[in-house]
């Protein structure tokens, strides 16, 4: 009879608990619990992290995985919140609140340098001008955009960061191709996109920048766009067209997740890794969700929140943290 | 493919795990139902941690018909005017694999 030890060349091992870091392919008996044990590769799945305190769609999301930032958004309805929670990797905890109740905003930054980017202050979205610094403890003004937007996307950090597209209400609710700079202080004008776009997700820096998804049209929401700093250029197009999605990570790395498939079809679970020319399914969330964001990296992401219905009474308190990449995870071996 | 369902309240961090969502699908539904592959013992043993409940489909059908139909009657309370735009349309009925 073959044996592990005549096929491969080495012994099982024989352990009394799981080893700590183990790799890819090796295989031990864990004589605590009688079990025979692989440790396999995986290229991406997500895991459920703490709950949210509310259930909350359309908030500030800015970040890493272990330290996230949760700020404002709708809670169901017409209400929307200032409140901020700081994530741990594990739990939530309550931050300073938001000067302004609002959500559906931009979001860029960290949870100690964190950046909240218009957004809307009651539905029917009305918008605000106002921007909002994080110090990690309290919100301070930072330098108002120059026209109040909503249901844009944002990226970069809290002083070097990028506003992309959007509603602007004043131009009668019309999605625009702008994209605005912001040095810490003040606003500027960056490219305009090929495409004007709303609900749309970004991910990225100022100067490396990348965004996809709208709410109109099946043509624009698979479009992707890239930015350098000073014009936008197309990318890879998204294998669905959505809105309301989420996403993380850089231009040439980037994950992008969930949302609402257009024209109105069911909001999905689905996500799809970027390497700067095409996308590549990876694994689905649990919950099924749109208007939300996320945070951290392809390999590392963050998302708390969001709306798992087609109507605005929807809201979840689930938080989802994706780990992409090879990551060795352990199954256990078991007979037929 | 076959699937089972079960309900579980999601506590939060721990209750989906790395090494259990990629190792077999699982999707959350209105009403803290959750759907499994059927005939996966990984996936019976992730019910047995989160303490859930299996139920048939039709008990799983029926629990998500009343949260969907809770979803529905707020928003047919709506004023016409906040109806059927772009961000707020009637919630769709699921119906079960």
């Amino acid at each position: 009879m073959a044996t592990y030890y005549g096929t491969y060349g080495q012994k099982v091992q024989y352990l009394a608990s799981d080893p700590a870091s183990p790799q890819a392919g090796q295989v031990w008996f864990n004589s605590t619990s009688n079990l025979l044990k692989v440790a396999v590769d995986i290229q991406g799945a997500w895991a459920s992290g703490g709950n949210l305190p509310t259930s909350l769609f359309n908030n500030f999301v800015a970040g890493t995985q272990t330290a996230g930032l949760s700020a404002g958004g709708a809670l169901g309805g017409s209400p929307t919140t200032n409140v901020t929670n700081e994530y741990d990797g594990t739990s939530w905890t309550a931050g300073g609140n938001l000067g302004t109740s609002r959500s559906g905003g931009g979001s860029a930054g960290t949870q100690t340098a964190g950046l909240a980017i218009g957004g809307n202050p009651t539905e029917p979205a009305l918008g605000v001008v106002n921007v909002e610094e994080y110090n990690g403890t309290s919100w301070t003004a930072g330098g108002n955009l120059p026209t109040a937007t909503v249901n844009l996307a944002g990226c970069g950090t809290q002083t070097i960061a990028l506003a992309i597209g959007g509603t602007v209400p004043t131009a009668g609710g019309t999605a625009t191709n702008a994209s605005r700079e912001y040095d810490g202080t003040s606003w500027t004008a960056g490219g305009n996109m090929t495409n004007s776009r709303n609900n749309n997700a970004g991910a990225g820096t100022q100067t490396t920048a990348l965004t996809f998804g709208d709410a109109a049209a099946v043509p624009v929401a698979i479009l992707v766009e890239e930015y350098d700093g000073t014009s936008w250029t197309a990318g890879g197009n998204l294998p669905i067209g959505k809105r309301q999605l989420g996403a993380a990570g850089a231009q040439t790395a980037a994950l992008a997740f969930a949302g609402q498939p257009i024209p109105e079809a069911p909001v999905v679970a689905d996500a799809f890794i970027y390497d700067g020319t095409s996308w590549t399914a990876t694994g689905s969330m649990a919950n099924a969700r749109r208007q939300l964001q996320g945070c951290g990296t392809q390999t590392s992401a963050l998302t708390a929140g969001g709306n798992p219905s087609s109507s605005s009474y929807g809201s979840t308190d689930s938080t989802e943290e994706f780990t992409g990449g090879p990551t060795v995870v352990t199954r256990t071996v078991t007979g037929t | 493919m076959a699937y089972k369902y079960c309900t579980a309240e999601n506590w939060g961090k721990g209750f989906i795990e790395i090494g259990e969502s990629s190792n077999f699908d699982i999707s959350g539904l209105p009403g803290n139902v959750w759907r499994i592959p059927a005939n996966n013992k990984d996936a019976n043993l992730w019910v047995f941690k989160v303490a859930g409940s299996f139920k048939t489909k039709s008990e799983a059908q029926a629990i998500v018909d009343a949260e969907v139909a809770k979803a529905q009657a707020a928003y047919d309370a709506l004023p016409e005017d906040q109806k059927n735009n772009s961000i707020n349309r009637r919630p769709e009925n699921i119906v079960l694999e």
